[in-house]
């Protein structure tokens, strides 16, 4: 009895990040139900207010000296609250985003913020869980919910599209995952990753793990969006309204590699060397074709999704960049997790900007769209500039550190090549991110009014957050880069 | 590999059956097609139309409904049979507490549905 | 005893005006609101005053505590851990920053206050006071910076900041390339100071083995770490402080990058005081002086610095004796001043130097301001011999002018004699440099002669404008800071007497020679005290009689040497050298082969057409299988699976 409320008790303290997310959510839903189409501000209000008392919790748990630790479940240690921390960040700059981008449209629906937090719950469930099923449950809860978001513009056809081509292939996606964790089961009869660790041999694995294996990757791959599971990345990307592009971009990336690293380093399978050359593929390919695809559209959203994809390569590198002589090195996944931190910030920062860009009611990011913009919103068109000077990796901007981490760490473990390859491509890819700047700078608009009229109060507010801390951690990566430190594994 | 022989085997054999029961009865069986025969079978009512038509997307959400009702159900028959030894062991309270939290979330979303007119068959919601 | 956190806010409270002025003048360029003009000097005016005031507390606290060698914040910020790598920004105020922080802060002070009346009718007046402002804090940096890595972001801040005042009117062409010259031209110093750094940071990264593991990371960069660890450098020091002494000689217009200096006369006159005679150009010298224990390590360049500096004032002071622009000649002389200065830190007279530094912003910037307050009154004309007789006309200007002119001729006891003495005698005591002494003389009676020339040529005699009854004394506020400073070339000098030098006891940790190593020194003293005075009385009573005589006696010398010049006012043509030498081949270099070559026809055309041409096919390619039907991506899903299925089992 003691013993059993107890662990009730350790449950709803050690898991309390989930609770305000759960209760926020719930509460969001329940006005909405109580008071149809009325009560949106304060819906996303209390979503935001949720989100901030989310990272507050994350972050006094962060601070205890003795964690709650293992649940039977959910493991809540400082990877969890690291990745915890920037998953609410995307959610909280998201809703900011999508408020902005709703005010424009016209289109203010209360769900949108409940589905956002539900997504975030989803993937905390995703990367925290130490049983295979729960981390499924948590894809699956992330992934309905982003469905949905990526069709809630109703009468948009291509959202629509967009929606049930993501929901079929992510189906797809999620049962091959599904298999490969019955796999295991069958393999091993048990899903907790703390006892297959335990289970697993720790060379030779059999045919069935392998296969298991095989399989979770290619769910994670998918969910990374990386060369060869991209294909639905930019159709899907383009087709979602601008802040949930920007969250899927993001949020659902972040999740992922918090799986992968769990469970990846959990059970100890990446010293295979065939895991370490199939991520050597899977990357070389990811730059090379995320990179040169992302040079030719047409259209500045789908050349984000291009450039969210060779990102994802770029994170895998720096993943594959901590293999020291085929053995991977947990703690090197500090650099990963910056990377990821900063690609948050420079692309929910981008989306912020890309959400804003309307024209006659509907999204109008076409390249010839932003013409003229640097003379009619001069700032709005640097800040932009900033976040694609980011990308690109300028020196005094994130995206250098992160991109500096990833390759010196590469450079150290010996994968000379594969480091030049990364410098090279980060120059071809200043050919495609500079585009939008020379447009809006250098070429005047055909007439007609600029793309960008207004600026909601809470799009500047996430803009203003991108930008500086864009800067800042650019300028001083070492803040957050000792956190990652303490995070990693 | 050794060990998932049998199976294949099983596989074999019964996909062997299947099919040579199948092609058995296609040679054996006399042939006498008349119009009646060849149409649609449809609990003996007359077939109006193209099988492939559009349903209304309602019929999905009736689906979808239905489907959390049966998960729920499936969730607490498991839970219903264990609770008399929970009582015992002196789980009780607790093995209450957590089917309450799923409750009120199941409830919470029903009353969710309701508000929102997804059990309105017309569209007034 | 002064809080050390309040140092910070030496720096800052300029900063805090710029940005007060700053949002003021760009709300005033959106038309939304009109600057008061008495707010904006207010402000401008208080900023630098405050920064004194805490300056003086700090030199207050360090001669009250002997025993504080320094006040310093080090951690205000971590900028980069690496690994061995620390680098933070930090502060330190020690005797040295003290000196130079003062000066900065009080004569800039004097110049807010007299710019509040020279600038007051220029219609971007507050954005000049907020660069005024932004200048002081990048000074301020760069003077109480504790680490070489902040000092560089004060000194380049300075050389923006240079940029900005000297091409103030940048409506007038030439004016904006004068800012531009001064910029490229530090920027040329500048890299050879960068590449300084580069080197201290490769040594000590070859000194440090990459395995010491827990040992903690160290800023290099940071002075009291270079002056504990200075033997790692020992292999290159030369190079390292060639390097550091280039650039100095970008900011300090040392030969070979003096040319600059002349031309920044374009920017309006109190900018000329500041930047181009108190304050940006000491940048150098204080850099020096600064890294004092890296120089006296190598003696090959310090015998380099003495030279250079030697040369740098004869040359620049025959330069001056021919200029008829009354700034052209004060730029000129504090080229030559400076010249002085690395002459003496050249020799290891690094208090001498500073205390130069000190008394030569005094009188430099009163003679600045007393050119400007004379350019003010004569409504921008600057040709001296479109002058004369000023002295009835503004009596305040003509004194506190004459007695700076008296003071940088080195006649005692005005400031300039103690300090000039004090390099001259110290050059004399280095046994290396002793010949160095005569040609440093001859140099101070150059000086003396032309800066008596300037004097006779605008303030005596007829008045030559052509309207006279036009002119009129400036303001208060223009003339008090010339009393101040006048008063201040005065009095300064009596810190650095001979024997019992205040300043020198004060500077003692840069460790100069002292002249009592040299036997029956005091004696030798006064004997080359009593021939510098000699010399430097006989030269400007000279000038003044032969000038006031006939102002013209020179045309026949001029007609007969033309050649010649012609060759020194023209500053010996280094502009035509350094344009046929450099620019010219540069342009051509960069017209011909990079820009129609390289950049059209390789770069263009080769690289960034043919990678974009050959990008944007294999793109289509590509996208030839982004067909966007979901039956086939969930193909290629499959596909995908099987590949990575048969690395993981098979690979």
């Amino acid at each position: 009895m003691e013993t059993n409320i107890q662990n009730l008790l350790n449950i709803l303290v050690g898991g309390i990040t989930i609770w305000i997310l759960c209760a926020g959510a719930l509460l969001c839903l329940l006005i909405d139900a109580l008071w149809p189409r009325k009560m949106s501000v304060p819906v996303y209000t209390i979503g935001i207010l949720t989100l901030i008392v989310t990272l507050c919790s994350a972050w006094y748990q962060w601070l205890q000296p003795d964690l709650p630790a293992a649940q039977d479940l959910l493991v809540i240690d400082l990877h969890t609250l690291f990745f915890i921390t920037l998953v609410v960040l995307v959610g909280i700059l998201t809703i900011l985003n999508a408020l902005g981008y709703m005010q424009l449209h016209n289109d203010l629906t209360a769900e949108f913020c409940s589905l956002i937090i539900f997504s975030i719950i989803g993937m905390v469930f995703f990367f925290s869980s130490d049983h295979l099923l729960i981390n499924f449950i948590g894809l699956e809860t992330m992934s309905l919910s982003i469905y949905v978001l990526v069709g809630s513009h109703k009468k948009n056809f291509k959202s629509n599209e967009a929606a049930i081509k993501y929901f079929i292939i992510g189906g797809v996606a999620s049962a091959i995952f599904l298999y490969g964790v019955a796999m295991f089961y069958g393999a091993y009869g048990t899903l907790k990753i703390s006892e297959l660790a335990m289970a697993l041999p720790t060379q030779g694995l059999d045919y069935l793990p392998k296969t298991a294996v095989a399989f979770i990757l290619t769910g994670i791959f998918f969910k990374l969006a990386v060369v060869p599971f991209h294909f639905w990345a930019p159709d899907v990307y383009e087709g979602a309204p601008s802040p949930v592009t920007g969250f899927m971009a993001t949020g659902v990336k972040i999740a992922s590699f918090g799986f992968a690293i769990r469970i990846f380093i959990g059970i100890n399978v990446l010293d295979m060397p065939q895991i370490q050359n199939l991520l050597v593929v899977v990357v070389v390919a990811t730059f090379i074709v995320g990179n040169l695809l992302a040079i030719v559209q047409d259209d500045v959203k789908r050349m984000l999704a291009y450039s969210s994809v060779s990102h994802a390569g770029f994170v895998l590198f720096g993943m594959l960049a901590g293999f020291r002589e085929g053995r991977y090195e947990p703690f090197s996944s500090h650099t990963v997790m910056f990377y990821l931190l900063g690609y948050l910030l420079m692309t929910l920062g981008a989306f912020a900007i890309l959400s804003l860009m309307i024209r006659k009611r509907s999204e109008a990011t076409h390249y010839t769209d932003l013409e003229g913009l640097g003379h009619s919103k001069p700032l709005l068109a640097g800040l932009f500039t900033l976040f694609m000077f980011s990308m690109v990796g300028m020196p005094g901007t994130v995206g250098f550190a992160a991109k500096y981490s990833v390759i010196s760490l590469a450079v150290q473990n010996g994968h000379i090549g594969l480091a030049i390859l990364a410098v090279v491509m980060s120059i071809v890819s200043a050919f495609y991110y500079l585009r939008p700047s020379v447009t809006m700078f250098f070429k005047k608009g055909a007439g007609g009014c600029p793309v960008i009229q207004e600026i909601p109060f809470t799009s500047s507010a996430s803009i203003t957050f991108c930008a500086f801390t864009v800067i800042y951690l650019g300028l001083n990566p070492d803040a957050f880069i000792k956190l990652a430190k303490i995070a990693a594994f | 590999m050794d060990t998932y022989l049998p199976i294949l085997i099983m596989f074999v054999i019964a996909g062997g059956f299947a099919g040579a029961f199948l092609l058995l009865s296609y040679l054996l069986g006399p042939k006498k097609p008349t119009d009646s025969k060849l149409s649609v079978y449809e609990c003996g009512l007359n077939p109006v139309g193209s099988a492939r038509e559009r349903f209304s997307v309602k019929y999905y959400l009736v689906a979808i409904l239905f489907i959390v009702f049966d998960i729920e159900v499936v969730f607490m028959y498991p839970w219903a049979v264990n609770y008399k030894n929970a009582i015992k062991d002196g789980h009780g309270a607790y093995m209450i507490a957590v089917m309450g939290v799923f409750f009120v979330m199941l409830v919470l979303g029903l009353f969710y549905e309701w508000r929102k007119g997804a059990m309105n068959w017309s569209n007034q919601a | 005893m002064i809080p050390k956190d309040f140092i910070i806010l030496i720096p800052l409270l300029p900063l805090l005006g710029f940005l007060i002025n700053g949002s003021i003048t760009y709300e005033q360029l959106r038309g939304r609101v009109c600057a008061n003009k008495s707010m904006v000097s207010f402000v401008a005016c208080l900023m630098p005053f405050l920064s004194f005031a805490l300056g003086l507390w700090v030199l207050l606290t360090l001669a009250l505590h002997p025993e504080i060698k320094s006040i310093s914040t080090p951690h205000l910020l971590d900028w980069m851990i690496l690994d061995h790598f620390h680098l933070t920004f930090g502060l330190e105020i020690d005797h040295l920053s003290s000196v130079m922080t003062l000066v900065v802060t009080g004569v800039g002070f004097l110049i807010h206050l007299y710019s509040v009346g020279y600038m007051h009718d220029d219609p971007h007046y507050s954005k000049y006071m907020s660069y005024l402002n932004l200048f002081l804090f990048f000074m301020l940096v760069l003077v109480v910076a504790d680490s070489l890595v902040l000092l560089f972001v004060g000194w380049e801040g300075v050389g923006l900041c240079s940029y900005l005042l000297i091409g103030f009117w940048f409506t007038d062409k030439e004016k904006a390339k004068a800012g531009k010259k001064a910029f490229i031209v530090n920027r040329i110093g500048d890299f050879g100071f960068m590449i300084g750094i580069f080197l201290i940071v490769a040594a000590f990264a070859a000194a440090v083995p990459p395995d010491t593991g827990t040992e903690i990371a160290r800023d290099f960069l940071s002075f009291s770490y270079l002056k504990t660890h200075a033997g790692v450098l020992t292999p290159i020091i030369t190079a390292v402080t060639l390097c550091l002494f280039f650039g100095a000689t970008g900011k300090s217009a040392q030969i070979p990058l003096y040319v600059w200096l002349p031309d920044a006369m374009a920017g309006p006159t109190p900018v000329s005081a500041l930047i181009h005679a108190a304050t940006m150009v000491t940048a150098g010298i204080y850099m020096v002086a600064r890294l004092h224990f890296l120089f006296v390590m190598a003696p090959f360049t310090m015998h380099v610095v003495a030279t250079v500096g030697l040369v740098t004032a004869l040359l620049a002071a025959i330069i001056g004796l021919t200029q008829y622009d009354i700034k052209k000649v004060l730029a000129y002389s504090t080229v030559s001043q400076l010249g002085y200065m690395f002459l003496g830190l050249g020799v290891g007279a690094f208090s001498g130097a500073i205390f130069h530094v000190m008394t030569h912003a005094f009188f430099k910037a009163c003679l600045f301001l007393g050119a400007g307050s004379v350019i003010h009154a004569l409504h921008h004309e600057q040709d001296i011999r479109f002058m004369g007789g000023l002295v009835k006309k503004m009596p305040i200007t003509a004194v506190t002018f004459l007695v700076c002119t008296l003071a940088i001729a080195g006649i005692p006891p005005l400031a300039g004699f103690f300090s000039k003495d004090e390099i001259l005698f110290m050059t004399y005591a280095n046994e290396h440099t002793r010949h160095y002494f005569w040609v440093g003389l001859f140099t101070a009676g150059v000086t003396a002669f032309y800066m008596m020339r300037l004097f006779v040529y605008a303030f005596t005699g007829k008045t030559r404008y052509e309207h006279p009854e036009k002119i009129h004394e400036s303001p208060w506020t223009m003339t008090l800071p010339l009393i101040i400073l006048a008063g201040l070339a005065t009095v300064a000098g009596f810190l650095g007497m001979p024997g019992h030098s205040i300043i020198g006891g004060w500077l003692s940790h840069l460790g100069q020679i002292t002249p009592h190593h040299i036997e029956g020194s005091a004696l030798q003293e006064f004997h080359l005290m009593g021939i510098s005075v000699g010399w430097a009385g006989f030269c400007a009573l000279a000038a003044f009689f032969l000038y006031k005589r006939n102002l013209n006696f020179t045309e026949g010398l001029k007609r007969t040497f033309k050649t010649l010049y012609s060759f020194i006012y023209n500053k010996y043509k280094v502009d035509e050298i350094y344009d046929f030498l450099f620019v010219q081949p540069i342009k051509g270099f960069s017209q011909v082969f990079l820009n129609r070559f390289f950049d059209q026809k390789i770069v263009d055309g080769l690289m960034v057409n043919g990678l974009a041409l050959s990008s944007r096919f294999l793109g289509r390619c590509l996208s030839l299988i982004q067909t966007g039907l979901a039956v086939h991506y969930l193909l290629f899903l499959l596909i995908g699976l099987c590949l990575v299925i048969w690395f993981i089992v098979n690979g």
